[in-house]
């Protein structure tokens, strides 16, 4: 044999052995999924030991009240934030400021999200090319959800997380449940220090034009010439200043296409066309902007996401809103009921230093990827708003589904010391809305 | 005698205003929610400040109308404001609503003080103090959705611009300006509803492409221009402006009738990211021109006085005639304390229809790259283009005292260009939380072409001898603070034709319905109405001191 042969061979068996040996192996950019994950999804929170030593803890606290006296009790369950509020009534405008603890219940996907899960999450992956984007920083390498502006998939994309990127996907990927609500925002602005209150009342719908899953057209709504992700309406019935103001907001799947906001003013009974900076101001006196919703309400890539660790948090996830109590001039609900749960806690900071937010820590649920609680902090690197995104589960009418509805867009100043306890009831969900909806056109139309 | 009665009212309204804040709901609904209203109670106090001579009412050989000047406070006004919306019927694709606003007020000022009384005419003053009858009624119409088809039918305001500055390519609606401060208030604060059909069909072609038809089968009205000796206008000329304006607002247009009709077509759509509408419109010009200046010969106008008579044969000889003559025999007999002649019965005035042509586009911005360098513009740009066919104005003989001699037809074309921006200034931001600061750049020019005499058009495009085209600029800033409860506005402008003016305003919300807004206002000029300077070529429209300098303090109770 000559030399040049043997060394060939050697070459060639090393190089079969390397790619086999890598071919098995999860490149970064790919799937993490594997189909014995997928049999066992999805995972509840907590199971076997872990699950049997929050049952003795709750056998001690389910019922219990808590509030200024004896919540350092529950201190290690709870932000810091949501303790010096709880801690401290009469900076909130009350006397006595309390919640009570429930049993922690696992929380389903619709069978829409199951089916589309199973089907799509193991293809799902982000792909390893940057992207120009129209913010600034644009996309990174291995941070783009490949197929999302193709409208591919469904379900949520990334059911094991390894990033916070990944649980971002997530939280963006699912429609929130409902694919289309129409919803009834009720609520006051508070001033604690004067009790002054003024009215918000803001009925908005949210219909998403892709990955769809519980309520026809399944998974993507026809004819979407515009290419869009998400369209949002939202109308001011109070405060009177701006009553009757209209708003609507498109988000585009090109993410080189900012967000659309067009306002329609009866004042001067005018369509403003808005630009996306707008999304970043709070609406008509609350602390919470079009961006906050949710946790965050925009392209998942325009900040830079990391998972910080787990926390065991007292959250929101089963309300019961008849519950829920409030003086005159206070800022905070009083009866929340708060069920324990490891939540995922993920910061985030926008890739623009301009942005009014330097830091934000959101706490998710690991069964939803739900953001749950956050906290923000100003530019200055101080703590500046607290945001409770609590659910209640809902039946949707035909089809039948249960939903985990977010009713509640809480957003309250810690620096300022102002709150707007509201609550957002669910009309209808599912509904299908014509796409000559979602044109200024019938912005003018249902203007006077 | 009216202070009897006036400070009860005042401090009732002040009473129950206190006392209903604590208990009224907001909105009201009726019939299951199908009916809801809501409203607005202000009162309003104007003080004006550094009046000058003229301002007051006092010319050369004392005060012009009498007794009668402005005082302070130049106003102080009850303004009630409702409006109701009946959703007769509702289907996801067909809709019946019934729509309607109303408002009523009273300025107080002329009954307060009775030298703004007595310098204003009784007519002129009655309808300054108080809206009559379909005044009051600003929009009723019914609105009914059915799939792609909108139909409105009644009375109406139409916004068809997109800038605020100037009216460029708004111009279906006359303008009430009676009551308001141009470039304060907001132009639909100064619509005069028109009883209308008004049709949208909605396409479903990609672009949302919106075909829009207005028809306004008879209804015609005029611009108000605030009266002689009221708060906007104190250039008492006792009486002559009154006179004149009496005839344009009821003398041509009473004389219109059904065939008179008038309507336009615009069309919005949507295409490489740009709102744009183009549009068209053929209706009367919101204020007349002169058509008897002399040219009737002596048919034209004959003195009814003893000076217009001793003076007619000389002034037919110099040419002057028609309502120049009039004008003349009015204004000295009214210097001389002499009988006043009356007005000619021939139509002196005559509204005539214009062709306007108009494009508006809108886009937004948000950031420019050039090669790796990433510019954050986020800036929405609002363009307008008018076209106007045909404009009828007056020809003026440059002079001190420019007699009207002969009308023409011009062309006007006209931009508006706005840029507005919403700015995270540092050190605002830190004392806000984090509101922006809203700005808006404007910049409105307009031309007449083929311009080569003095034009004098009443509608709008007067200007400084001299003036082809004027060019305005303009700049406002609006934020806020105390979670949005105090709001603060800032907004100055400037034409090159010789006026500009600045003003600032604090609003503060208290709850639900209270609102107190203070606002202040400086305006600084270089030519008049009064314009006398020998130069016509190179004066301006307004006279140096032309100002309008005034506060304003405003308590409001929305519901």
């Amino acid at each position: 044999m000559q030399r040049w042969e043997k060394i060939y061979i050697v070459f060639m068996v090393v190089g079969m052995i390397s790619l086999l040996l890598t071919a098995g192996m999860p490149r970064p950019c790919s799937a993490v999924v594997t189909e014995e994950q997928m049999k066992n999804w999805p995972v509840p929170c907590y199971q076997g030991e872990e699950l049997q030593k929050v049952r003795e803890w709750e056998k001690t606290w389910v019922g219990k009240k808590i509030n200024q006296d004896n919540i350092d009790q529950v201190k290690e369950f709870l932000s810091d934030q949501f303790y010096e509020v709880f801690k401290n009534p009469q900076d909130w405008g009350a006397t006595e400021l309390f919640f009570s603890i429930v049993p922690y219940q696992q929380v389903s996907y619709t069978p829409g999200v199951m089916e589309a899960t199973r089907k799509y999450a193991p293809t799902a992956k982000l792909d390893p090319n940057p992207r120009k984007a129209y913010w600034k920083g644009e996309v990174l390498p291995n941070e783009f959800l490949v197929g999302w502006d193709k409208a591919e998939g469904a379900g949520i994309p990334f059911p094991f997380p390894q990033s916070g990127v990944e649980i971002a996907w997530n939280m963006e990927s699912s429609n929130q449940y409902g694919d289309t609500r129409s919803v009834h925002r009720d609520g006051v602005v508070v001033n604690p220090r004067t009790k002054a209150e003024r009215r918000a009342i803001q009925p908005w719908i949210h219909d998403y034009y892709t990955r769809r899953c519980d309520f026809p057209p399944m998974p993507n709504k026809p004819d979407n010439a515009k290419g869009l992700r998400r369209a949002m309406f939202l109308e001011i019935v109070e405060p009177l200043d701006v009553k009757d103001t209209r708003y609507m907001e498109l988000r585009y799947l090109d993410v080189t296409k900012p967000e659309d906001v067009w306002i329609w003013f009866p004042l001067f009974r005018r369509i403003r066309r808005m630009g996306v900076v707008y999304k970043s101001d709070t609406i008509d006196g609350t602390d919470l902007g079009p961006d906050d919703e949710m946790g965050w309400n925009g392209h998942t890539n325009v900040k830079n996401w990391n998972i910080v660790g787990r926390k065991e948090m007292l959250v929101g996830r089963h309300e019961d809103t008849t519950k829920y109590t409030k003086e005159k001039g206070q800022a905070v609900w009083n009866g929340y009921q708060m069920e324990r749960l490891n939540t995922y806690v993920v910061e985030c900071k926008w890739k623009d230093p301009n942005a009014s937010y330097s830091k934000e820590v959101l706490y998710f649920d690991p069964e939803l990827w739900r953001a749950l609680q956050k906290v923000t902090w100003d530019r200055q690197g101080r703590v500046w708003r607290q945001f409770f995104y609590h659910r209640e589960m809902l039946k949707t009418k035909d089809p039948n589904v249960v939903i985990s509805h977010c009713f509640e867009l809480y957003s309250m100043d810690l620096q300022r010391r102002h709150g707007s306890p509201t609550m957002d009831k669910m009309k209808e969900a599912g509904k299908n809305i014509d796409n000559s909806f979602w044109t200024i056109q019938n912005l003018q139309k249902l203007g006077f | 005698m009216y202070k009897k009665f006036v400070l009860p009212i005042q401090c009732s309204f002040l009473v129950v205003l206190f006392l209903t804040c604590a208990t009224a709901h907001a909105t009201f609904y009726f019939f299951d929610g199908k009916l809801e209203s809501a409203g607005k109670i202000e009162q309003k106090a104007i003080i004006k400040y550094n009046m000058v001579d003229w301002e007051k009412g006092k010319g050369k050989y004392g005060y012009r109308s009498g007794d009668g000047r402005m005082e302070n406070p130049a106003s102080f006004k009850t303004h009630f404001h409702i409006d109701a919306n009946y959703h007769l019927y509702k289907t996801d694709r067909n809709m019946i609503d019934i729509y309607t606003l109303w408002e009523w007020f009273y300025d107080f000022a002329p009954d307060m003080r009775h030298n703004i009384h007595d310098g204003m005419h009784s007519r002129d003053r009655n309808r300054y103090q108080t809206p009559h009858g379909q005044e009051m009624c600003r929009e009723l119409y019914i609105n009914i959705v059915n799939g792609p088809w909108t139909f409105r039918i009644g009375k109406q305001m139409v916004v068809w611009g997109e800038t605020s500055l100037k009216r460029t390519a708004d111009v279906v609606n006359p303008l009430d300006s009676r009551s308001h401060m141009m470039g304060v208030d907001d132009w639909e604060d100064f619509k005069k509803g028109l009883w209308m059909v008004r049709t949208f069909y909605q396409t479903s072609l990609k672009n949302d492409l919106t075909p829009e038809i207005i028809w306004v089968p008879h209804d015609i009205k005029v611009m108000d221009i605030a009266p002689e000796g009221s708060l906007f206008n104190t250039q008492y000329s006792g009486g002559f402006f009154s006179q004149l304006q009496r005839r344009w607002k009821y003398d041509e247009p009473k004389a219109r009738g059904v065939k008179d009709s008038q309507g336009g077509i615009r069309l919005r759509g949507y295409n490489w990211d740009w709102d744009w509408t183009i549009l068209w419109y053929n209706g009367f010009d919101p204020a007349p021109v002169q058509v008897d200046w002399g040219q009737r010969g002596k048919e034209s106008y004959k003195p009814t006085t003893a000076f217009g008579w001793a003076q007619y044969p000389g002034t037919m000889n110099g040419g002057i005639a028609g309502i120049n003559l009039w004008a003349g025999e009015y204004n000295v007999n009214y210097l001389q304390g002499d009988p006043l002649p009356k007005f000619p019965t021939d139509r002196g005035f005559k509204y005539y229809r214009t062709d306007n042509y108009g494009a508006t586009a809108v886009k937004h911005f948000d950031n420019v790259r050039i090669r790796d360098l990433y510019i954050p513009t986020k800036t929405t740009a609002r363009i307008e283009f008018t076209f106007k066919e045909g404009v009828h104005m007056n020809r003026i003989k440059p002079g001190p005292s420019p007699p009207v001699y002969g009308l023409t037809k011009k062309d006007i074309i006209g931009y508006a260009l706005e840029l507005s921006r919403d700015w995270m200034i540092p050190y605002i931001r830190n004392w806000n939380g984090e509101r922006s600061v809203d700005t808006t750049l404007s910049l409105y020019q307009d031309w007449i072409m083929s311009w080569k005499d003095h034009h004098l058009g009443l509608s709008g495009y007067d200007r400084g001898g001299g003036d082809k085209y004027t060019t305005t600029l303009g700049f406002s800033a609006s934020t806020d603070w105390l979670k949005q409860d105090l709001d603060t506005r800032f907004n100055t402008s400037y034409c090159t034709s010789g006026y500009g003016d600045f003003w600032t305003q604090l609003m503060y919300s208290q709850g639900d319905h209270l609102r107190y807004t203070v606002l202040w206002r400086t305006s600084w000029s270089n030519a008049g109405p009064n314009n006398h300077k020998g130069d016509n070529y190179h004066a301006r429209w307004t006279e140096k001191d032309d100002t309008i300098q005034y506060l304003m303090v405003k308590l409001g109770y929305l519901f």
